[in-house]
């Protein structure tokens, strides 16, 4: 394509659009429909894997010390232990305040069962807290190897059930998306090639000019761009009423979960929305349009 | 200009339109083509403008060889040639000015070229005061010299005109063919595909008949030397 030339066919695939307005407006609700399906599949995919994220950083990792190390030591620990690379955050307690902690659960009426015991009676621990769950493990092993550590506490099976429900929940989305995308560029091809079929002639008598394929499909893939572009955007106003709706109408009531706020996410949507809507387009029309330019 | 070598052509369905086909045309010449419907005159046109490939022997078009080039070449051959169809096919929802300027568009004239030539072709065809109407509201030989303007604005050095009076009344076709060979005379070769007999007859140019695919009769015209 000569640049000279691209007002000249960048006006042509508005022109189309516009004189074919009524096409326009079924590709254009088509697509619409279409990336607002993806989109939503995309979004639920990366809420469940938040959620799924949140309920994982409750799930800790215990590890006792030594009763008998100095508790200045102890509390230093709390270094070596961040200098581990998975570990993201700790919280230590002491033996006297784990005695303390007990003695509250118990209460005054059951003062006399602590009598005689030492502050060094209960080991210090600390809780720790996971940067990737998933390497759970490994961590807990080298915890468990750390000269001093007594003991590992750890929920196995909890954070590997988590582990596998992500797995599956991202490979199932995946798989919808990438299904979802066919299926509109399917959609997208037989829409286009109804408008198509409406102006065979006029592709027609351009193969006879001498207009060379690109000449002539450049204008359709422009055509496809815009409705792309047009439908990106639409569906993604579309989807920011629906996450509204859902985020503030339903999921609020559920304590325990919190959906991703919208406000972190519309850059992203919105790029993604008219990026995947104008490649459909493009790609829709440039697919479609190959029949008729076999003249 | 023009040449055609053992040609034969056969489609996949077995028919053979054209069996063993020679002839040649040279620079400036006026044919005509004639034959009844089903002699192989569509597939004749329709190797002329490369559509169609023949199955053996050569053609030869503007030193063009249409059996053996790329298809991305075709485009470069049809810009040496004009074509106007029965059917006139011109976009309907552009008006004649468009229609014709249109040609010059497609294959990358610029737009001050554009404005300069398009008038220029209306107006050698008579049809300057109908720039702004669209091809319904004009009558049939009308839109067939709008065709006509379409096929001559880029300045081609070949018109194929495929049975250009098959949709005009009598009056008018004789009126297309004079303009044909107003245009002849300005250097232009023209090919012209017709069943109407009379109406060539009375031209006296070169007659070719085709039958069943093969020539029958190659008739000098009576001004050729």
């Amino acid at each position: 394509m000569k640049l000279r030339n691209f007002p000249y066919l960048f006006r042509e695939g508005l022109r189309n659009l516009l004189v074919n307005w009524l096409m326009s407006l079924a590709s254009i609700g088509v697509l619409t429909v279409c990336l607002l399906l993806i989109s939503n599949a995309v979004l639920i995919s990366m809420n469940i894997n938040e959620i799924l994220d949140q309920v994982a950083s409750g799930n800790r990792i215990v590890v006792y010390l030594d009763a008998n190390m100095d508790p200045a030591e102890a509390e230093a620990f709390g270094d070596k232990l961040l200098a581990l690379n998975n570990v993201d955050a700790v919280e230590y307690t002491s033996g006297a305040e784990a005695l303390e902690h007990w003695k509250e659960v118990f209460g005054e009426e059951n003062e006399l069962m602590f009598e005689g015991i030492e502050d060094n009676y209960l080991e210090p621990y600390y809780s720790i807290t996971l940067k990737d769950i998933s390497k759970i493990n490994e961590t807990s092993y080298q915890l468990g190897e750390m000269p001093g550590v007594v003991e590992v506490l750890q929920h196995d099976t909890l954070s590997n059930q988590l582990i596998n429900i992500k797995n599956v929940v991202t490979v199932a989305m995946m798989s919808i998306v990438i299904i979802l995308a066919v299926v509109s560029l399917f959609i997208i091809v037989n829409t286009i090639k109804l408008v198509m079929y409406s102006r065979r002639k006029e592709i027609n008598i351009m193969k006879y000019v001498g207009g060379t394929d690109w000449f002539i499909r450049w204008p359709f893939v422009v055509e496809g761009f815009l409705i792309g572009v047009i439908s990106g955007v639409l569906a993604f106003f579309v989807q920011w009423y629906i996450y509204q709706f859902v985020a503030t109408g339903i999921v609020e009531d559920i304590r325990f979960i919190e959906l991703i706020p919208f406000s972190s996410l519309w850059q992203p949507l919105l790029a993604g929305v008219c990026v995947v809507g104008a490649l459909i387009g493009m790609l829709g029309s440039a697919l479609s349009i190959r029949k008729y330019l076999r003249v | 200009m023009i040449e055609f070598r053992d040609v034969t052509k056969v489609y996949p369905n077995g028919t053979c339109a054209l069996r063993d086909f020679n002839f040649s045309v040279r620079d400036g010449e006026f044919v005509f083509i004639e034959g009844v419907s089903g002699a192989g005159k569509s597939t004749l046109i329709k190797l002329l403008l490369c559509e169609e490939r023949p199955t053996s022997g050569e053609i030869f078009v503007n030193n063009f060889d249409l059996a053996h080039m790329p298809r991305r070449q075709i485009p470069k051959l049809r810009r040496t040639m004009g074509v106007v169809f029965q059917d006139f096919r011109l976009v309907q929802n552009m008006t004649v000015y468009d229609n014709v300027a249109f040609a010059m568009r497609i294959i990358g004239a610029q737009g001050r070229a554009i404005r300069r030539r398009v008038p220029y072709i209306l107006n050698l065809v008579a049809l300057t005061d109908k720039a702004r109407r669209y091809p319904y509201e004009l009558s049939g030989g009308e839109q067939q010299r709008v065709a006509l303007a379409r096929a001559l604005v880029n300045n081609p050095s070949l018109i194929i005109a495929d049975e250009p009076t098959g949709n005009i009344d009598p009056q008018m076709s004789l009126e297309i063919v004079e303009l044909f060979s107003a245009i002849n005379e300005q250097g232009t070769t023209v090919l012209m595909v017709t069943h109407e007999t009379a109406l060539a007859a009375q031209f006296h140019k070169r007659v070719i008949t085709i039958e069943s695919g093969s020539i029958v009769s190659d008739v000098k015209g009576g001004d050729e030397a």
